[in-house]
């Protein structure tokens, strides 16, 4: 080997392969995932290439060949990680017994003992898996957008299938991310070291993170790119640091990466090229890897105290199959001879621990050392050693215990995980102590698995009429709302009759009974209701909100449901609280709350959601005479708003009868009242749309209003022509809009890349007659109902992106398939699965609503072949302008303006609605006064960022009165404890900061100081002298305080 | 057993016969049996099923949308009916039913779920007037001491063995036992990890469960008996100085004659020799009075055996040689065809094909068919194999054959256009390690301890053409008319 960077020389190892996604060199072989088949190849002659083969496992699913297994891993532990994606169904046998695994995860298995278990489950494409130092996983997604993923044993993300509850990545919005590394050793200099790196195979970047603790998890901080292609044929998918130190990129070069998207025998698609890249830094010399064949143990032992990963792993596994019988004895010596000034002495302890696992000598000596480790994450380290042993230690128990109760977050969740693998009754026990100290998520997530998981220990204990958990109420009550089926109902509402819960666990429990229990048992929440209903908290909302959810899935109404027309009626009851009480007396049919919600639904005073709160309560109700109060409503002289309320009530009721009286409304509707409301009204029932075009023969609409329900229609996902005729046919002005002929198209192809605009592109995306927004999030901002756009440009071609603006209905993206779900009782959900189980169906909607379907209400569940993307935006567009918006879309992810970029620049921004009560609000912040003046009759409008990061002051509505041309925005931040929060702000002139002490003109430079928790900061922007662009990023605290993240509210 | 002419004969259960599709020995040792009847095999065997289909229920129907949960959830029955509508497909006359391995792990309580759905599975298929042979599942073994003991899974096994032969009895099924007829394979747990393995045998196993090539050839040799196969019996006596044939048994041999340096004749066999044990195919070849020397047997001018003359007088041998050879290809071709069905029945991106994602790449379905055609040109292929070819056999010296290779060629483009698209982050800078033609798709890599990178490579990714075999790894595949 000449050492110049490059490779000298390359052998065939095996070939004849099938698609084989991942091969690890290991036990003087290399273990290879090939379709479906884990296989090991070994050369038993010398001559370099395979001539042995042994299937070690079959039976793993080939329905998707991009998702068949892959990733493989030996873990510090000694075993074999790999992974496979979202559609493959795996059933495999194993000495150990048959295991089986559906959708995404991750597998671990013992090569010597044949023992295969899932590690992890979930994620959409989890093609890439590493450990750190410490040995803890991350994961990524080459598919949903999430950036790095925490995974321990029993984690569960987004697609998993057969669990009830599934964790957030870390970096929610971050698209397609494939292999990933730990960055570590000599070669690189402190700012690189220990970040994670990861490929983005779409936008032909390769991309890094710094991990920090939160809690028992992680933040993971985006830092730049570490390099960033032009050639669209750059394609990285695996990264790994080479034993030189230097990082190795493998580039699948091809101008095609789709997998389904694009015909698997199409002529772009490369089967000859395929390049390796190796990144070093410049100025610092390379690593000399140690030398490891032919090295004694004790040399061997040395390189466990290595910098580099690499060095560690390689020394590892080598000691790992020289066996224990060597090992062992100079293992021990080496443990006696660590200094224990040493700074890694803590480190080199578990590296030693790790060895005893890889060889599977239960070694108790060594664990108990690393278990009392200063250090927390040696500790967690041990613990999941542990948690492999326990069967084999004593007081195995014992040190649980402690370790349940560590310090360290992080420790505390590996004993909970470790006590859920022991599946004893003394473990559920255990497991159940951690909520006795603060709970995040991850701690959260980990006690309700073991929970549930270990019912059948405690429950059944439980039901012999002993006491669990040591008799503690809030143990017990987070064990029955974690498992949460009809055999806890009767201990839940014992303890809550019991009144010995506060907190979490008392709404929690009352939840959990609302969602299971019959009409004596709902009463205990109903209780609580009246309770609380007057109170400053959410809980009476929280309470009502999950009887309502029961009362739509169960039909069940509590024996004391009469109670709550005294909440709704009572002058010091919450206007929130008052309107799900309107529609719960509907949903049980109250009868005695008739005259209340009519007389609320004609009043405008509480606001108009109140009223059509009340009119939905009456049209629930159903009877003659409730009905009739909604359409005198509809037809009286009150206030246009809440007559179009009543008679969309009304129509959601009876579409036949409410149509001829909507249609008198949308008649003579002015441009300020919004016709959304009756037109849905009518699209949610299965004879809905039908009524409403028999409705409109003969009659004129005003163009507005006809337009709207064009939209309606065309984002209903179903085929509602009869509709859409018959309100083009009202429509008072005959419509003309810009049709594209296939010339036309074919002359905006050509022209995109020469005459397309993509900054004027994207002033239309951001428009509201487009709506794109709407629907589709760039980089996690915006509507979920579409596809993430921000890597488009990185991956989709050019007629592609045209054919699905003005077809949408002729490629839809997979995932985003349209259903729709009749109701029994009539009504018509139409949107995208966003999760299936046994019993709920859960629907996105257009308007990115989410309903929650029990499935015994669905009558008929069918797939559309139309898209909810609307078609026809584009008729409202130009030529010009449909030009520059594909331009824009072709870019996105590709240039660096239209990428996403890392830093913590404030995306998400309020605008405030001018009103009467807008300046007041000014007024009062102007002299330092309260920011809640305004209060509710305050009208916040969500703006998103552009991609770049800045906001189009252009776009901001302008107060009247004192506050002629001055605008006012806001955005928010979370703070774990009090602090400054210090902020960094382009284009500030003529912007002023609402600080308790009046308004401060806001420097290039900027901290305020905030209390913990959710805050806003708002800004009062004169517009004469302000710019066209506002940029404000999140600096570094000076101190080292806690840092501010942003968040919306 | 005695098949018909024309009978379609389906190999139904878990792993055992999802494994033997890549061995074939079963399947070889049936095909050869009878040269002068038509048969043809389905292997529908699939890894962790039971009689009532679990584990082939994969995602159900197209209906199934958008749903990676298996349909049992919507219809417990649907792994049943699956299964039923798979061995419907297939048209058997007879069907093997091996199941039973992940009864094993049955706990005591559903101990009776196994002998009644398999009765079940048995009533079905006899309805359909269908003869069905009953199959024993396997024993477990230890190859190292990280195994689990198999004593506790070999004795379920065995009672899962007993509940077959008892159905099996009740009906009137011929029953191939492979628990007894593998039995006793356990071999004794190893004391210590870095102790040599010291097998009494080979094991019949590659993990500790599922049976390697010898435990196939094994169930051969056990069906053979069981099932009362033909023998592949073989002997021939030639005397040189009467220049005549002294005996023969399971063959033909005429003109023989002199050669410059010994004898040749030709030979006509009955049926090809059989595979799976050293017991089924006894061929001793038996040439008396040859003058003194070594003489190497050529068999089509191949060689196969060498011996002195005093050695051919007492009777050699014969483990290879063209016949042999042309069961190793009946086998492969069969391995052949299982491959190419493979894709018929379990087609790869069937989620796209026949699913939930058909309205994308439903249109490659006719491909699926094509595996179907190309199933059928297979067996023709074996049906030409199955039949035995007259042989020429002459007693002379040996001769070697080189062995042919053929580089494939791949395009030439460069690297350098791309690395200057590359925008770095300060202080980093970047050099080509490998390219084409060194490497072709790459996918992966993982280094070892000398330092050495790893790649996997796949050109056959996305999709395996109808008809292409697959050379991954290697320099490439062949992609059919590209």
């Amino acid at each position: 080997m000449d050492h110049d960077g490059r490779a000298d020389k390359s052998t065939v190892f095996a070939d004849g392969l099938l698609v084989p996604h991942s091969v690890i060199p290991g036990d003087g072989g290399a273990y290879v995932t090939q379709s479906t088949q884990l296989l090991f190849l070994k050369d038993t002659n010398g001559d370099g290439r395979a001539d042995a083969r042994r299937v070690l496992l079959t039976g793993f699913g080939n329905a998707d060949v991009h998702h068949m297994i892959h990733t493989l891993r030996w873990g510090p532990d000694g075993n074999l990680y790999f992974n496979q994606s979202i559609y493959i169904n795996s059933t495999i046998e194993t000495p150990w017994g048959i295991r089986q695994l559906n959708a995404a995860g991750t597998w671990r298995f013992r090569p010597t003992s044949m023992r295969l278990e899932v590690f992890s489950r979930g994620l959409v494409n989890p093609w890439g898996h590493t450990f750190d130092a410490w040995g803890q996983s991350f994961g990524t997604d080459g598919a949903a957008g999430g950036g790095i993923s925490y995974m321990f044993p029993g984690s569960a993300f987004m697609s998993a299938a057969d669990v009830h509850r599934i964790m957030a990545p870390l970096n929610p919005g971050h698209t397609k991310a494939c292999g990933v590394e730990v960055l570590s050793g000599r070669h690189l200099s402190e700012e690189w070291r220990d970040t994670l790196m990861t490929t983005n195979f779409l936008a032909n970047r390769v991309v890094r993170y710094r991990l920090s603790d939160r809690g028992s998890s992680y933040a993971s901080q985006p830092l730049a790119d570490l390099m960033k292609s032009s050639d669209r044929s750059f394609r990285p998918v695996d990264v790994k640091m080479g034993p030189d130190g230097a990082i190795y990129i493998v580039d699948w070069y091809s101008p095609v990466i789709d997998h389904g998207e694009v015909d698997f025998h199409h002529p772009l698609r490369n089967h000859e090229h395929g390049r390796i890249w190796r990144v070093t830094q410049k100025g610092r010399s390379l690593v000399t890897p140690p030398k490891l064949t032919g090295a004694s143990t004790e040399e061997l032992l040395d390189a466990l105290k290595l910098p580099e990963g690499w060095s560690r792993d390689q020394a590892r596994r080598l000691l790992k199959e020289r066996g224990a019988e060597e090992v062992m004895p100079a293992l021990r010596k080496w443990l006696a001879g660590l200094s224990p000034s040493d700074p890694n002495v803590e480190h080199q302890r578990l590296e030693a621990l790790w060895v005893c696992q890889s060889m599977g000598i239960v070694s108790p000596r060594e664990l108990r050392s690393v278990l009392k480790s200063p250090d927390g994450r040696a500790r967690a380290a041990a613990v999941r050693v542990l948690a492999d042993w326990q069967t084999h230690i004593p007081d195995a128990a014992k040190l649980l215990a402690a370790a349940v109760a560590d310090e360290y977050p992080r420790v505390r969740l590996e004993a909970v995980t470790a006590s859920r693998q022991a599946q004893t009754l003394e473990a559920a026990n255990l497991a159940m102590r951690v909520l006795d100290q603060p709970i995040d998520d991850t701690l959260d997530y980990a006690a309700w698995l073991a929970a549930r998981e270990l019912k059948d220990f405690w429950l059944a204990e439980l039901h012999a009429g002993r006491p669990v958990f040591g008799g503690n109420s809030q143990h017990l009550a987070f064990a029955l709302n974690a498992v949460g089926g009809r055999d806890t109902l009767a201990p839940l509402v014992e303890l809550a009759r019991g009144g010995k819960l506060a907190g979490a666990a008392k709404i929690s429990t009352l939840e959990t009974i609302a969602k299971l229990g019959g009409p004596d048992d709902l009463a205990v929440v109903v209780d609580e209701v009246v309770r609380s209903a007057d109170q400053d908290t959410a809980e009476a909302d929280r309470l009502l909100t999950a009887l309502e959810r029961a009362a739509g899935a169960k039909k069940q109404a509590p024996k004391n449901g009469a109670l709550i027309v005294e909440v709704l009626t009572n002058g010091k009851t919450k206007t929130s609280t008052r309107e799900i009480s309107a529609r719960l007396c509907g949903a049980w049919k109250l009868v005695a709350a008739r005259e209340a919600l009519a007389k609320m639904a004609g009043d405008s005073s509480r606001g108009t959601p109140l009223a059509t709160a009340a009119a939905l309560g009456l049209a629930s109700l159903g009877d003659a005479e409730s009905l009739g109060r909604l359409a005198e409503l509809a037809g009286g002289n009150g206030p246009t708003p809440l007559r179009m309320a009543a008679v969309a009530a009304w129509a959601g009721t009876n579409p036949q009868m409410a149509a001829s009286r909507a249609v008198q409304l949308l008649e003579k509707l002015s441009a300020e009242d919004d016709p959304e409301p009756v037109i849905t009204a009518f699209l949610s029932r299965r004879d809905g749309p039908q009524a409403l075009a028999a409705a409109l023969a003969g009659k004129r609409l005003p163009p507005a209003v006809s337009d709207a329900g064009v939209r309606l229609v065309n984002s209903s996902g179903r085929d509602l022509t009869a509709l859409r005729e018959a309100l083009l046919a009202a429509r008072a002005e005959k419509l003309v809009g810009t049709q594209f002929s296939p010339a036309d198209q074919k002359q905006l192809l050509a022209d995109v890349a020469t005459r397309g605009d993509a900054a004027r592109g994207e002033m239309i995306f951001r428009r509201a007659d487009t709506s794109c927004m709407k629907c589709h999030a760039i980089g996690g901002y915006g509507g979920y109902v579409g596809p993430d756009l921000a890597s488009l440009g990185g991956g989709a071609e050019l007629p592609h992106l045209l054919q699905s603006i003005l077809e949408p209905s002729a490629k839809i993206k997979e995932g985003f398939q349209t259903v729709n779900v009749s109701l029994t009782d009539g009504w018509i959900i139409t949107g995208v699965v966003k999760q299936k189980t046994n019993s709920t169906v859960i629907v996105r909607d257009a308007l990115d609503q989410l309903h929650f379907i029990p499935s015994g209400d669905i009558d008929e569940l069918t797939q559309s072949n139309i898209s909810l993307m609307p078609t026809g935006l584009a008729n409202s567009l130009s030529k010009d302008e449909l030009l520059h918006l594909v331009r824009f879309l072709s870019v996105l992810g590709r240039e660096p303006r239209y990428t996403v970029s890392t830093r913590p620049l404030v995306r998400y921004w309020q605008w405030l609605e001018p009103s009467p009560a807008a300046e007041l609000f000014a007024r009062s912040i102007a002299s330092g006064g309260e920011q809640g003046a305004g209060g509710k009759s305050l009208k916040w409008t969500t703006r998103l960022s552009t991609v770049a990061g800045s906001l189009p002051l252009s776009e901001l509505p302008k107060l009247g009165g004192d506050f002629q041309g001055v605008s006012i925005v806001r955005f928010f931040v979370e703070l774990k404890e009090a602090g400054s929060v210090p902020f960094r702000a382009v284009g500030g002139e003529g912007i002023r900061l609402a600080a308790p002490d009046g308004l401060k003109p806001l420097s290039a430079d900027y901290a305020v100081s905030l209390p913990a928790g959710r805050q806003a900061i708002t800004l009062l922007i004169d517009r004469q002298q302000a710019g066209n662009m506002l940029e404000i990023e999140l600096t570094e605290a000076k101190e080292s305080g806690p840092q501010a993240v942003l968040v919306q509210p | 057993m005695d098949p018909r002419d024309g009978d379609r004969i389906v190999l139904l259960g878990d792993g055992l016969f999802e494994r033997e599709q890549q061995d074939g020995y079963l399947e070889t040792a049936l095909t050869a049996s009878w040269p002068e009847k038509k048969l043809a095999f389905r292997n529908l065997g699939w890894s962790g099923d039971t009689p009532l289909g679990e584990a082939r229920a994969g995602f159900g129907s197209s209906e199934n949308t958008r749903s990676w949960q298996p349909p049992q959830q919507r219809d417990p029955d649907y792994g049943f009916k699956k299964l039923l509508q798979q061995v419907r497909e297939a048209k058997p006359t007879v069907v093997f039913v091996a199941y039973g391995s992940a009864a094993a792990y049955d706990e005591p309580a559903d101990r009776e779920r196994f002998p009644n759905s398999l009765k079940r599975l048995a009533k079905e298929l006899a309805a359909d007037k269908v003869r069905l042979v009953l199959v024993t599942p396997t024993p477990h073994e230890r190859l190292n001491p990280a195994q689990p003991d198999p004593k506790p899974r070999n004795e379920r096994l065995a009672a899962v063995a007993e509940q077959i032969r008892k159905i099996a009895a009740e009906q009137g099924y011929p029953v191939l036992d492979l628990y007894t007829g593998l039995s006793p394979a356990p071999v004794e747990p190893l004391k210590e990890p870095s102790q040599p393995r010291p097998y009494a045998s080979p094991p019949l196993t590659e993990n500790g469960m599922h049976l390697g090539s010898d435990g196939y050839r094994r169930v051969a040799w056990a069906a053979r008996e069981q099932l009362a196969l033909p023998t592949g019996r073989w002997n021939l006596d030639v005397s040189v100085a009467e220049m005549k044939v002294a005996g023969q048994d399971g063959t033909q041999c005429k003109n023989i004659t002199k050669t410059e340096y010994g004898v040749q004749f030709d030979v006509s066999d009955e049926r090809l020799p059989a595979l799976d044990a050293p017991e089924a195919s006894h061929r001793v070849l038996r040439v008396t009075n040859l003058p003194r020397g070594q003489y190497a047997l050529t068999v089509d001018g191949q060689r196969v055996a060498m011996a002195g003359a005093d050695q051919w007088a007492t009777g050699v041998g014969l483990t290879k040689g063209p016949e042999f050879a042309q069961t190793e290809t009946l086998r492969a071709a069969i391995i052949e065809k299982n491959r190419l069905y493979f894709q018929y029945f379990r087609p790869q991106n069937e989620a796209y094909i026949f699913l939930f994602r058909r309205h994308e790449r439903g249109d490659h379905a006719s491909e699926i068919a094509q595996w179907a055609k190309l199933v059928e040109r297979q067996e023709e292929e074996i049906a030409r194999l199955r039949t035995p070819h007259p042989h020429h056999y002459e007693l002379i010296r040996e001769k070697d054959y080189p062995e042919s290779w053929v580089p494939s060629a791949v395009a030439d483009t460069d690297p350098e256009a791309e690395r200057r698209s590359f925008t770095l982050a300060d202080g980093m800078e970047i050099n080509l390690f490998a390219s084409e033609p060194m490497i072709s798709n790459p996918i992966n890599i993982n280094f070892d301890e000398r330092g050495r990178m790893w790649v996997a490579t796949s050109t056959t990714y996305p999709h395996l053409e109808a008809g292409m075999k697959p050379n991954d790894g290697g320099r490439g595949s062949r992609r059919a008319g590209r």
